[in-house]
């Protein structure tokens, strides 16, 4: 199946991207880096504002020029294909969702456009390992001077990168709400380590982290609701992301079935390895449809239908990924689990991808639910 | 929230809501009662109760829908049908037996000629006329091209010798459409021939198979010296096997099945809803997990049905997009059955083939419900093997991704 309809501007776009990211980020020049930054994508980050990419998360009257599902889809698939393990998901996508609502309209409008242009990162300091209704772990108590934060939040992706955090926080009314927190801010700390994709991610310790009354952000919907609304989004992106790769992975499998020989015989031609490829094929197909429903779903605003959709499509992507992550491994054989080939990358990848907003479980539980 | 049918969630465009409005309209208000019940419950039906419901739906126009209009039909394109499939399970409507209307009309008013349509058409039309189907026999299931059955020209007739296996419904049929070998030379589909044959005619005799489930729905059919008219012969000499591929294409737009899926997933509901209240909440967190990973299954099942028949409505070639449906389609309906059997609890195993033929407008007992869901489960087993094995499927598919 082909990925879906594309339009003239998103076929534009895929080509390049394409062309970009094959020319300056190949798996052989990353995998030939010294590990470090320029492994970890953040190197392209400033070339993709460059090319415009990062406006594909945003309305065009906010500054971006789509903004729509379809569009941010077509970036997150070739993001996955060339293994640019960027914070486009959650810089851009989940912190664009939130920031296009913010009601001081200055501070939109500056926020919007250092995103657009790769200027500053900013990222929301949200745990992508519980599902997406998770309890918000911040306290947020009233001082003279404001408001001070508390609280822990574990494996923010990228959060080296960022310049500042959007914080959930709940005060002890219940009330929650984002605050703006410098990354800088005394109090707040940061345990970096690595993740099993490559990138760094750091546990996120807020020790009375004391900020001005205009940290709080105010918005024109609810917060929890507007938090909500972004990480489905983030995780329509993810399923996205897992289909290129998905696409990615069956292809070099499956023509390395019918390259490499074994006991005088083509792998393709033992029918225990056929049938396999042959469920790998299915799984890959499954995830497109499935994801071209919910992004029809999200041309609509946030319902119980749209959560549904997408809950069953990470369920089904995660599905896959789990089969043809190791599938692809286990049918390169020896050069399946070697460092130097695309292959376990990817795998990797997936790992981290089904990992990312909840895994199956969580989402046929959030599925069910919502019934 | 959540529509009652999951398919629902998919979005569809406000004309093809309409056709599904007047679908679901219709058969609300002309389903018979009683037939609407035995559906509804897993019920076996007679062949009468069949008839019954074609014969409304040909009264409206509506039985025959994919046939091109100057042969009685609607011409309506694979969409349309499927949503009329669809939608006629959710109802609760007997399923339309295909060998008949779906299968041989359209390979006769494709490769018949005039004698044939005259003859054989107004017969499916008003299910006056039963067909049934002789494919397979004891030899050659799956490798179908194999086939023994021998067809031996005598004059104006054929002397047709051999033996048919797993022919549903031949005890019900009037006619067989049937696959015979007029030569061994070349390659086996080389020889094979599209002949019609009158079950009435001396030298055919029926041995009911009873399935895993307890029940009659097969037959090997034995054929002695069967003498068919050679005016029979539907297209040429070895063309059968061009007409076979071309019938069985037919069944794409059904393959994935998803209407009596989403008709059970209804069910299975139901029986959570029951079981749910004695059950302890570790229980019920598991099988809360389980009913949502069936449901999303069905409802990505729904979704690659629907892109496929988009597709191939658009005029792509089905390759091996029918056989990823079989594939996932049989896997999810024993998916659903499976389940279905672990919510029945203590009464799991309760199973009397006796049971399916209850009264629908009865209440039935604890037991005999259960003993349905048990012939579901056991029925259930045979969809991944018949109309081509799953395994079978998978090749189709390796040959399409693994092509040099």
């Amino acid at each position: 199946m082909h990925m879906f309809a594309r339009t003239e501007e998103q076929e534009l776009l895929a080509e390049n991207m394409a062309r970009l990211l094959r020319e300056e980020y190949s798996f052989e020049v990353r995998h030939g880096a010294p590990p470090g930054p320029a492994r970890s994508a953040t190197a392209m980050w400033s070339r993709l504002a460059e090319l415009g990419v990062l406006g594909a998360a945003l309305d065009p009257h906010h500054g971006g020029f789509a903004g729509d599902a379809r569009t941010i889809s077509v970036v997150m698939a070739q993001l996955g294909r060339s293994l640019a393990c960027s914070p486009f998901a959650e810089a851009a996508v989940i912190v664009g969702r939130i920031l296009q609502q913010w009601a001081d309209d200055s501070a939109r409008h500056a926020a919007l456009e250092s995103l657009v242009e790769g200027r500053s990162t900013t990222l929301l300091a949200h745990s992508p390992s519980t599902a997406l209704e998770a309890p918000i772990n911040v306290i947020a108590a009233r001082s003279d001077e404001g408001i001070v934060l508390s609280g822990d939040i574990s494996c923010v992706r990228h959060a080296n990168l960022a310049a500042s955090y959007l914080v959930p926080a709940q005060s002890d009314d219940g009330l929650a709400q984002i605050y703006s927190v410098p990354r800088d801010s005394t109090g707040l700390l940061l345990e970096e380590y690595r993740l099993i994709d490559g990138v760094t991610a750091a546990d996120l310790r807020l020790r009375e982290v004391a900020l001005p009354p205009s940290a709080c952000m105010s918005f024109h919907v609810d917060a929890r609701d507007l938090i909500a609304d972004a990480l489905e989004w983030g995780t329509l992106a993810t399923v996205a992301e897992t289909a290129g790769i998905l696409e990615s992975l069956n292809s070099a499998t499956f023509s390395y079935l019918m390259t490499r020989k074994q006991f005088g015989a083509l792998l393709g031609s033992f029918q225990a390895l056929q049938h396999r490829a042959a469920d790998m094929h299915i799984a890959a197909e499954e995830t497109l449809a499935i994801m071209d429903d919910a992004i029809e779903a999200f041309g609509f605003g946030r319902n119980r239908g749209r959560s549904a959709l997408i809950s069953a499509a990470k369920v089904i992507a995660d599905t896959a990924a789990r089969r043809i992550g190791s599938e692809a491994v286990q049918f390169h054989g020896g050069m399946g689990v070697s460092d130097e080939l695309i292959v376990s990358h990817y795998a990797r990848r997936l790992v981290a991808l089904r990992h990312e907003f909840g895994g199956a479980d969580a989402h046929r539980q959030r599925f069910r639910s919502l019934q | 929230m959540i529509p009652e049918s999951i398919s629902q969630l998919l979005t569809e465009p406000d004309h093809r809501r309409q056709w599904r409005n007047e679908v679901r309209e219709f058969v609300t208000a002309h389903l018979p009662r009683d037939l609407e019940r035995k559906v509804a419950l897993g019920l076996k039906l007679s062949k009468d109760d069949y008839v019954r419901w074609q014969k409304i739906l040909h009264q409206h126009g509506w039985f025959a829908g994919a046939w091109p209009v100057e042969h009685g039909g609607q011409g309506w394109d694979l969409v349309k049908q499927w949503i009329f499939t669809q939608e006629s399970a959710i109802c609760n409507a007997p399923m339309v037996i295909p060998y008949g209307v779906s299968m041989l009309g359209p390979v006769l008013y494709t490769f018949g000629n005039e004698a044939h349509r005259r003859e054989h058409l107004p017969g499916i039309l008003n299910s006056d006329r039963w067909w049934c189907q002789g494919y397979s026999e004891p030899g050659s299931g799956s490798d179908l091209a194999s086939l023994k059955t021998s067809a031996v020209r005598d004059g104006d007739h054929y002397i047709v010798n051999g033996t048919k296996m797993w022919t549903t419904e031949a005890h019900w049929a009037d006619w067989m459409h049937c696959l015979v070998r007029t030569s061994s030379s070349g390659k086996p589909q080389q020889g094979i021939t599209f002949l019609l044959i009158n079950m009435k005619t001396p030298g055919i005799v029926i041995r009911p198979i009873v399935t895993i489930d307890g029940i009659h729905h097969t037959n090997e059919v034995f054929l002695e010296n069967v003498r068919v008219p050679a005016t029979n012969r539907v297209g040429e000499e070895g063309e059968g096997w061009t007409i076979a591929k071309f019938l069985l294409g037919s069944e794409r737009v059904s393959i994935a099945d998803t209407g009596p899926k989403l008709r059970q997933l209804r069910s299975l509901r139901a029986l959570y809803a029951k079981a749910e209240g004695d059950a302890t909440i570790e229980q019920r967190t598991l099988w809360k997990v389980q009913l949502a990973d069936v449901e999303i299954q069905l409802l990505s099942l729904c979704a690659l049905e629907r892109r496929y028949i988009e597709a191939w409505n658009a005029g792509k070639k089905a390759s091996a997009d029918a056989s990823i449906l079989k594939i996932r389609g049989t896997e999810i309906l024993q998916a659903l059955t499976e389940l279905a059997l672990e919510l029945e609890g203590p009464l799991a195993t309760a199973h009397d083939p006796k049971d399916l033929y209850q009264d629908p407008l009865h209440p039935l007992t604890a037991a005999q419900q259960a003993s349905l869901v048990g012939h579901e489960y056991l029925y259930g087993r045979c969809w991944s093997i018949f109309g081509g094995t799953n395994e079978i499927q998978r090749n189709i598919i390796a040959r399409q991704i693994l092509s040099a």
